[in-house]
């Protein structure tokens, strides 16, 4: 019984943990970008820590801020550009979501 | 042998997996089609050219081929094996050229859309227009494609749900061939397959031929590469929402049944356009706590009008039952075995009470403000899963369907099998698509949206059960929890219409080959493979 409650006061705990302990994930958006949606990719720092190696991998949403930044990637730009970073806040990943193209009409005839 | 066109750009050993992890991860190559001509002209052809190179590829490799949506469906019904044709930058939207129709139909304005291109962006450049779909899901996030592949519905009593406004389909049936498919009375003429074929280098062949028409419009994934697709769009308007809370035992039972919420709440309007309902699944304690939000809508015709939203990502028209699923991601994250269930309930009613509050609530939005982003772009579901069953019901069962749904939760509960969600009910008018979910005149979506939870198949056999042996018919929303069964599509739709989606799609794609490379795994779970 006593252990029962331990275990969920360690929960509860755990639970408003969630907000205050961790680091924070920033998500990045461009302004005037549609997101496409199969474009996913996730960065993780490269072995030598300088730059960052991404690929197509599981992806994640979850954010705490938003940036507004106005940097161009992919063949149509960047929609979104996600920031993960650890407890003391260093960057432990970063997903971008590559942008669509511009939305055009048809010819009339 | 690797697929080659210069419009196209090949992602190799890429992540497909559903927004809301309800399915498995599956590595796949996807061919991202990237039209950079400077005309529009030129760019048609690229396009024309890439999907007819990757259908090509796919009809000599015999490899199933799917274009992805959103990645909303929680089904297996987008699912690839290990091809994506990604036409996400086919973007373009514009009115139905004068020489392609015969006839037009007074209020109406056909619209020529991509059909890769998302609710969102159709409803943005449409309100540039002074235009808006007539209805459309709750929220935006799908293709348009995708969307009336799956039946995708809002609360429309007077319209039906998307695939009820589309007029016609450009279809990408093999790798020379594409058809242009109406009703028998359409009012396309030969002017537009004719337009098609040029515009895309593809053959296009106009089909004015109602089973065919009726099995497109809800396509399921499985006849061909939907290119474009013709709506019919309306005036721009407006939707005027009252929402109100009800407590248990008061008269919310009531609108199930007459579809009147003037009869739980005066201020509600006699005959609304759109009605739906919010039910928490358990009776909430203390009793004082509302049971039901009853929500209703008018359309009215827009003219700048003070007070109406327009925002689509304004957050103060958050309240519809995705809206909720985010909030309980957030609260209970790994808590997922339930150990302490009446805390776990406790909180399910404050994130119902804090959503969709405890008295009168009004405000007005333009329909691509009102159906909106929803909160789960914003949300990891890693390590929780999201699950969503939509039972579609007669209207005229939506209180006893409803009741059974209620007393099979409270069942459950007492096995230790707690349901962690809301549970949305909408009316839908009728269609005449051949497998669309509201194939009843006034059909009755039943929204069980939640975690997944290890007890969740057996809480859904259990109320599959219950709706058996109080002989209330249903089927289940095609982008939601598989529950389509032959069983299930037999006793819903009957074998005519199920016989009749079968002989179109063998219609449409005459060789084995194309509808294997063309079916969606929904198909075999359905017994329509």
């Amino acid at each position: 019984m006593g252990g029962k409650r331990a275990s969920a006061w360690l929960r509860m705990a755990w639970l408003l943990c969630v907000t205050g302990c961790s680091g924070q994930l920033v998500q990045i958006k461009l302004p005037k970008q549609d997101a496409n949606p199969n474009a996913y990719y996730v960065c993780a720092p490269s072995a030598g820590g300088a730059t960052f190696d991404c690929k197509s991998e599981r992806a994640f949403h979850q954010y705490d801020r938003e940036l507004l930044i106005s940097e161009q990637q992919c063949d149509f730009g960047v929609a979104n550009l996600y920031v993960e970073t650890d407890w003391k806040g260093k960057v432990t990943r970063i997903q971008y979501v590559c942008g669509t193209a511009p939305v055009g009409g048809f010819p009339s005839k | 042998m690797a697929v080659t066109h210069p419009a196209i750009k090949i992602r190799l050993n890429e992540q497909w997996q559903d927004v809301h992890h309800a399915n498995e991860e599956v590595r796949v190559t996807r061919y991202e089609v990237v039209p950079k001509a400077s005309t529009a002209e030129a760019q048609l052809l690229e396009v024309g050219g890439a999907v007819r190179a990757v259908v090509e590829d796919a009809f000599e490799r015999d490899q199933p081929l799917r274009v992805p949506g959103g990645r909303w469906s929680l089904s297996p019904i987008g699912k690839p094996q290990s091809t994506l044709l990604d036409l996400s930058n086919y973007r373009r939207i514009g009115k139905v050229p004068e020489a392609w129709l015969s006839a037009h139909e007074p209020g109406i304005s056909p619209m020529l859309i991509a059909a890769g291109m998302t609710v969102n962006v159709v409803n943005r450049e449409l309100r540039a227009l002074g235009l808006a779909l007539q209805t459309s899901g709750a929220s935006d996030g799908q293709t348009f494609a995708g969307a009336i592949a799956t039946g995708t519905h809002g609360a429309d009593m007077k319209v039906g749900a998307l695939h009820d406004t589309v007029l016609a389909l450009h279809l990408v049936v093999s790798p020379t061939r594409s058809v242009l498919v109406q009703a028998a009375d359409g009012a396309l003429n030969e002017s537009s397959a004719e337009a098609l074929s040029r515009w895309f280098g593809i053959e296009c062949q106009l089909e004015s031929d109602d089973q065919l028409f009726e099995a497109a419009r809800v396509h399921l994934g499985s006849l061909g590469v939907v290119l474009n697709v013709i709506v019919a769009a309306v005036p721009l308007y407006y939707l005027s929402r009252l929402r109100t809370a009800h407590l248990e035992g008061a008269s919310w039972h009531g609108v199930l049944g007459s579809r009147r919420p003037k009869n739980a709440n005066g201020l509600h309007p006699e005959d609304p356009d759109y009605l739906q309902l919010i039910v928490h699944p358990y009776a909430p304690h203390p009793a004082s706590e509302p049971r039901a939000w009853i929500s209703s809508m008018r359309k009215l015709s827009f003219g700048d009008q003070a007070g109406v939203i327009t925002d689509p990502t304004d957050v103060s028209l958050k309240s519809d039952l995705a809206d909720f699923l985010p909030a309980l991601v957030k609260v209970f994250e790994s808590e997922l075995t339930l150990p302490i269930n009446s805390v776990l309930r406790a909180v399910t009613s404050t994130q119902l009470r804090g959503i969709y509050g405890s008295g009168t609530h009004s405000d007005s939005a333009l329909p691509g403000a009102m159906f909106g982003p929803p909160d789960f772009l914003g949300i990891d579901f890693s390590p929780a899963r999201g699950a969503s069953a939509e039972y579609v019901f007669d209207a005229t069962q939506a209180r006893v369907a409803v009741e059974t749904i209620l007393d099979t939760l409270a069942t459950q509960v007492d096995a230790q099998n707690q349901y962690l969600g809301g549970i949305g009910v909408r009316f839908v008018k009728g269609s005449s698509a051949l497998l669309a979910p509201n194939a009843r005149p006034l059909s009755c979506f039943v929204e069980l949206q939640s975690l997944f939870t290890n007890e969740l198949p057996a809480i859904h056999a259990a109320i599959g059960s219950a709706l058996a042996r109080a002989a209330i018919p249903y089927c289940g929303h095609w982008g939601q929890w598989a529950m389509n069964t032959p069983a299930v599509a037999e006793n819903w739709w009957g074998s005519n219409a199920i016989e009749s989606w079968k002989a179109a799609r063998a219609d449409l794609l005459p060789e084995a080959k194309a509808r294997a490379v063309f079916a969606s795994p929904i198909l075999e779970f359905a017994g329509l493979g």
